[in-house]
């Protein structure tokens, strides 16, 4: 899907970028108006173009209509039990639904939660558990696109994979669009395929992950933290021009080293 | 060095059966585990924000046994606030502590405080509001400090910053730090590890050492810093002897 925003008075082409079928993601200094643009807030002086075609004020509002939103952290105010949340969040969006009960327990087995935390009360439930809420709450309108701020923040590794092995499963069997919005470049190269870098209100870099992030020039220019693994494999290639190759996993990075040493 | 806090054979719920812990008077200890394993539960006993009716001995005196208006002098907790209402603006709010802001001065300007002093805490971001509840805290001087997931609000070197900085205050006054992250890179800043999981210590002792224990800390879900990682690896592949943090180091270390 090919975004585009353009100024509905000289109609340059403001800002443009790619979302594709695999996982997304965003980073850079000014990745929250990337987000912002993909959620179409404030659009009152610009055209808003996908791909290639203009959309019209109702259109815009039926796009809202598609986008679940998980933030960095929980908006609680006034709504302390989950179940609370959840009906607001249906209520809000003017999601008709059938059986709504049904709705909200499917939405919370999907996270793995079980039933009995509707009762519970927002401040009770623990970082992970809070974050999984959010998930559940966001999957409600059944969004086409997904966007999530930070989402491995709070997560311990095995609540990280699981997240991932959601991700992966919304993404293939219900053809959903993943956005990870994150400046955690080190999780970014493990999970994501597409990588879109935002600078000073610029798309500075957009490609293939795997191959931005092993571009340490490139990042260091752009203040873009090089992950873990691919510095020291830059330190090894640059010192002592050793025979390593650029990979995901500790692992394989230890058996180069083993042969080549 | 003698204990300052000390839990003994402690219940709660179903989060903690018979759990001993004690912290030493002056240290900085990272309290670790992973999800559920009840870091923020225990921070909230410790803030008595959550009563219970177990003992929790705190300079030898049990918690409970505090006034009110002594607490605060003894332990200062930060557990960011989901909601905030208050009107009021972040120079009023150090106003009710202290006379006059020049002895925090530098407090402020460190983390870039002093030029939000009259906006209302209501439009300050997350990260604002957690900075401007640790320097209240460090304003009453307390005795011990908690700080309760650093790493949800900031990123690497920002907590990197504010870690070395109450290290510099450590340094000048008497206080005991307790920081809980499920970040393990964090606590090789601070003297003293406890990871926690289902409810007990697994593991405690100097970070670098604790760190050591690769697979049991795979195990129970936690993330080793990169480099341990690499390290205790490529040391059991005999490659290298010893730990190294430096990726510089190492690389010198591995093609000689």
């Amino acid at each position: 899907m090919e975004m585009m925003w353009k100024d509905s008075k000289t109609n340059d082409s403001n800002i443009q970028f790619q979302l594709t079928e695999e996982i997304n993601g965003i980073c850079g200094n000014d990745k929250e108006q990337i987000m912002e643009r993909i959620y179409l807030k404030n659009n009152d002086k610009e055209k808003i173009l996908i791909d290639g075609e203009e959309l019209s004020h109702i259109e815009i509002l039926l796009y809202k209509k598609k986008i679940g939103i998980v933030r960095k952290n929980i908006e609680t105010s006034f709504h302390n039990k989950v179940y609370e949340r959840m009906y607001y969040e249906i209520r809000k969006k003017k999601i008709v639904l059938k059986n709504p009960k049904k709705k909200v327990t499917d939405a919370l087995k999907i996270v793995g939660l079980t039933e009995e935390y509707l009762n519970r009360t927002i401040h009770s439930l623990s970082s992970s558990e809070k974050k999984k809420i959010q998930i559940a709450i966001a999957l409600l309108s059944n969004p086409v696109i997904i966007i999530l701020e930070e989402p491995f923040l709070t997560l311990d590794s095995k609540n990280e994979k699981k997240l991932w092995l959601l991700l992966q499963r919304m993404k293939d069997q219900y053809n959903k669009m993943i956005v990870i919005v994150s400046d955690d470049t080190n999780k970014l190269y493990q999970y994501t395929k597409h990588l879109i870098v935002a600078r000073n209100k610029k798309i500075v870099i957009e490609g293939d992950t795997k191959e931005i992030l092993e571009k340490e020039d490139l990042l260091k220019k752009n203040k873009i933290k090089v992950p873990e693994i691919v510095d020291f494999t830059c330190i090894a290639k640059k010192k002592k021009n050793a025979k390593i190759e650029f990979h995901k996993d500790i692992r394989d990075i230890i058996k180069d080293i083993y042969k080549h040493v | 060095m003698s204990n300052i806090i000390m839990l003994t054979d402690f219940y709660y719920e179903n989060l903690f059966q018979g759990l001993n812990m004690s912290i030493k008077k002056n240290s900085f200890t990272t309290i670790s585990g992973p999800n559920n394993c009840g870091k923020t539960t225990l921070m909230r006993i410790l803030s008595r924000e959550t009563i219970t009716d177990n003992i929790v001995m705190i300079k030898e005196r049990d918690i409970n046994d505090f006034l009110m208006e002594e607490y605060g002098k003894v332990i200062q907790c930060i557990i960011p606030l989901e909601i905030i209402f208050d009107e009021t603006t972040l120079e009023e709010e150090f106003y009710l502590y202290i006379d006059s802001l020049e002895e925090i001065e530098n407090m402020l300007k460190f983390f870039k405080l002093n030029k939000l002093l009259t906006k209302s805490i209501k439009n300050l971001t997350s990260k604002e509001i957690i900075l401007s509840q640790i320097v209240i805290a460090l304003i009453q001087k307390p005795t011990i400090l908690l700080i309760d997931n650093l790493n949800s609000y900031f990123d690497e070197d920002e907590r990197k910053e504010i870690i070395e900085f109450l290290k510099e205050i450590k340094k000048e006054n008497e206080i005991t730090i307790i920081m809980t992250t499920n970040c393990l890179n964090d606590s090789l800043l601070t003297d003293y590890l406890i990871i926690l999981d289902e409810g007990r210590i697994i593991l405690e002792g100097s970070p670098i050492e604790v760190l050591q224990q690769d697979n049991t800390i795979n195990k129970i879900g936690l993330e080793l810093p990169f480099m341990v990682d690499l390290s205790v690896k490529l040391k059991d592949y005999d490659l290298i002897d010893t730990i190294e943090l430096d990726k510089n180091r190492m690389v010198d270390e591995l093609w000689k």
